[in-house]
């Protein structure tokens, strides 16, 4: 299958193109499980209309068997009956022409590169990137932008217009009063130069950003597949999908969210009979909401099926011989590696790995994953995102002679640290804080810049993957965004870092990384 | 002397690739003008009453090809210029219907450059040689 001499250029417009009218087909599809035979004939409408612009389109490309299953398809849907269209059967034919699309990708234009290796959960987006992906970015977006870059200049004119005037005034020997004014309207001209770069740097950061509602396609294709394998009935609820998401971080949230709403549909809602034997609706629900804050998104998958036993679970933990007493809460154990209550043999959810899997990438990203659930009502994850990989507000520290930052995420707590609030412990500093103790980490020690304990300065109290630890470090200067930069590959993997920036005075400064932090052995004694 | 010609197609690939098909096509300069529905497609051809050929897709939602192909029938400004009805089916029924209707021309998807090209140089030809009938 090879594209029409001329057209071949035009080719990842034409999978991108046919790839959303797929989505838009399933679209439909799945809608059309769940509304009554009446109102089914817009729907079958939509796929009709969609599946004739990809056989026009495949043709025109060349690409004949894409054509191919277009118009069997197309057909297959104009001799539907509304009320009697085999939904799954149609849908197995849209995997069939993915995956087309996708042999159609990696095809003679492609000869010779390596599809991107299947790497653990979350991996993948890297290689993407390096391989050059592309966002979609409206003209307008784009013209905004370059709006504010035009008063950006505008207002650099006036900022040294300004100041020339406050230096020729000044030179002039001038009174107080005209030299206060021209002073005035430079720190004016400043100060709206700084507003617009701030919503200049927003709408760029904004440009990695796609709407949460990208994923909720798939989900629901998830859905539905889940529910009909396991004899259920299940709707998904979605809102919040304009809320943005980092795209390097889109197949992260893939990965997850499908995880947890498998889990939600095979775990959590109750086959058909157990619900109205409960007492709930027959058709069980999947409430999907997502939330923006200042520094992260927040996405909720909440089911209201029949929660976790925390009793089995305990039984199920002390079995395997797991310190559950050691735990601050026994649901901690779903998201260990392996763990399942289930039968090793549910295949569907991946014998209970999946959660651990998922979490560890989550962290691995600077987010975490909270659960709650109620016996008999049901089960809520909760997943924080950062909300964007490339700017962090962080926490500026001095200790010896450098400046480190900190991303504000991480950070639980600082206060001040005098000569004896620390103890030495099995040779390591801790600390009492709130009604526990927490290990310390003496920056300057551990990055050898110094070489004994310091007894006074600032404690950071940080905290990744559930671990808690005191960051002792001489001087806290104050919180900034930043933006982050990945560290050189020839500078590997050090511990406790996770990337550069550069401060105010052109400065390259280091981002420590919390969540190697936590693990850092603590130097303490002679260093090796 | 540059031939303007009107290609109205819902789908943006289609356009992209009616462009790339049109860069190659050497018998005349070419001015191209999209349109993405029948009632854009009408509004550019009164903005540009010189227009000479009409690239008009039979299916598209809200108003046809075939609808469109009638109203600028009907139009007497519109009267030179030469409609060509593009579809992806080869419906007998369909190509009789659309030359009754006053259609040029009809071509079927797919279709090469090339033979998007012989098909403009036969339309504008006929037409040419029409128009100079007294």
């Amino acid at each position: 299958m090879t594209p029409t001499e001329g057209f071949a250029a035009l080719l990842s417009e034409f999978l991108i193109d046919a790839s959303e009218r797929i989505s838009r087909i399933e679209d439909a599809l799945l809608r059309l499980a769940a509304t009554e035979s009446a109102k089914q004939r817009p729907l079958l409408d939509v796929a009709k209309r969609e599946l004739h612009t990809i056989k026009g389109n495949s043709g025109m490309m060349g690409l004949t068997e894409l054509q191919q299953l277009a118009h069997t398809m197309e057909d297959a849907l104009a001799d539907a009956d509304p009320g009697a269209v085999d939904v799954e059967g149609l849908l197995k034919q849209l995997d069939g022409f993915r995956e087309q699309l996708r042999l159609a990708a990696v095809g003679p234009a492609e000869f010779g590169k390596q599809p991107a290796p299947a790497g653990p959960v979350g991996e993948t987006e890297t290689s993407h990137d390096i391989a050059g992906g592309s966002v979609r970015v409206p003209f307008a977006t784009l013209d905004a932008l370059i709006d504010l870059l035009a008063e950006v200049v505008m207002l650099r004119h006036r900022l040294a217009d300004a100041i020339l005037r406050g230096r020729m005034l000044a030179a002039g020997g001038d009174t107080a009063t005209r030299s206060a004014q021209a002073w005035a309207e430079v720190r004016f001209a400043y100060e709206a130069l700084g507003g617009t770069l701030a919503l200049v740097q927003d709408g760029i950061l904004r440009l990695r950003m796609v709407p949460l509602s990208t994923l909720f396609g798939a989900l629901n294709r998830l859905v539905y597949d889940e529910a009909v394998k396991g004899g259920k009935e299940v709707r998904l609820d979605t809102s919040g999908g304009d809320t943005p998401l980092d795209k390097a971080l889109l197949e992260l949230a893939s990965d997850a969210l499908g995880h947890l709403v498998r889990n939600a549909v095979i775990h959590g809602v109750e086959r058909r009979e157990d619900r109205v034997a409960a007492g709930k609706p027959r058709v069980g629900r999947i409430r999907l909401v997502a939330s923006v804050t200042a520094d992260e998104v927040q996405i909720e998958v909440a089911d209201d099926g029949a929660g976790i036993n925390r009793e089995a679970l305990r039984r199920r933990a002390v079995e395997r011989g797991i310190d559950v007493e050691a735990l601050d809460d026994v649901f901690s154990v779903l998201f260990l590696p392996g763990f399942s209550t289930r039968a090793e043999a549910d295949l569907s959810a991946g014998r209970g790995v999946g959660l651990s899997a998922v979490q560890d990438a989550v962290h691995r990203r600077g987010g975490r994953i909270e659960l709650t659930s109620v016996q008999g009502q049901g089960t809520s994850y909760r997943l924080h995102l950062p909300l964007s990989v490339s700017i962090a507000r962080a926490l500026l520290l001095r200790v010896d002679d450098e400046v480190y930052a900190l991303p504000l995420t991480a950070v639980v707590e600082s206060r001040q640290l005098r000569p004896g609030d620390q103890h030495i412990v099995n040779g390591a500093g801790v600390l009492k804080w709130r009604d526990r103790v927490i290990s310390l980490l003496d920056l300057g020690r551990s990055f050898g810049t110094a070489a004994a304990l310091r007894d006074e300065g600032y404690v950071v109290v940080v905290e990744a993957a559930g671990k808690h630890r005191g960051l002792l470090v001489d001087k806290i200067s104050g919180i900034q965004e930043i933006v982050v930069k990945g560290l050189d590959p020839i500078v590997g993997n050090p511990a406790g870092i996770s990337g550069s920036t550069i401060v105010g005075d052109g400065r390259p400064i280091l981002i420590l990384d919390a969540r190697t932090l936590v693990e850092l052995e603590p130097f303490v004694g002679t260093p090796a | 002397m540059t031939k303007k010609v009107l290609i109205v197609d819902d789908s943006i690939l289609m356009q992209r690739l009616y462009d790339v098909s049109l860069k190659g096509y050497r018998t005349h300069q070419v001015q191209m003008l999209l349109a993405s529905d029948g009632r854009e497609a009408l509004s550019k051809l009164a903005e540009h009453p010189d227009t000479d050929l009409i690239l008009l897709d039979i299916h598209m939602p809200e108003m046809s090809g075939l609808e469109v192909l009638r109203q600028v029938k009907n139009e007497k400004a519109f009267r030179n210029m030469a409609v060509v009805l593009v579809s992806a089916e080869d419906e007998e029924a369909d190509i009789q219907r659309g030359l009754e209707a006053g259609a040029s021309a009809y071509l079927v998807k797919p279709f090469t450059p090339g033979e998007l090209h012989q098909l403009v140089d036969r339309v504008l030809a006929h037409r040419d040689t029409v128009r100079d009938q007294p």
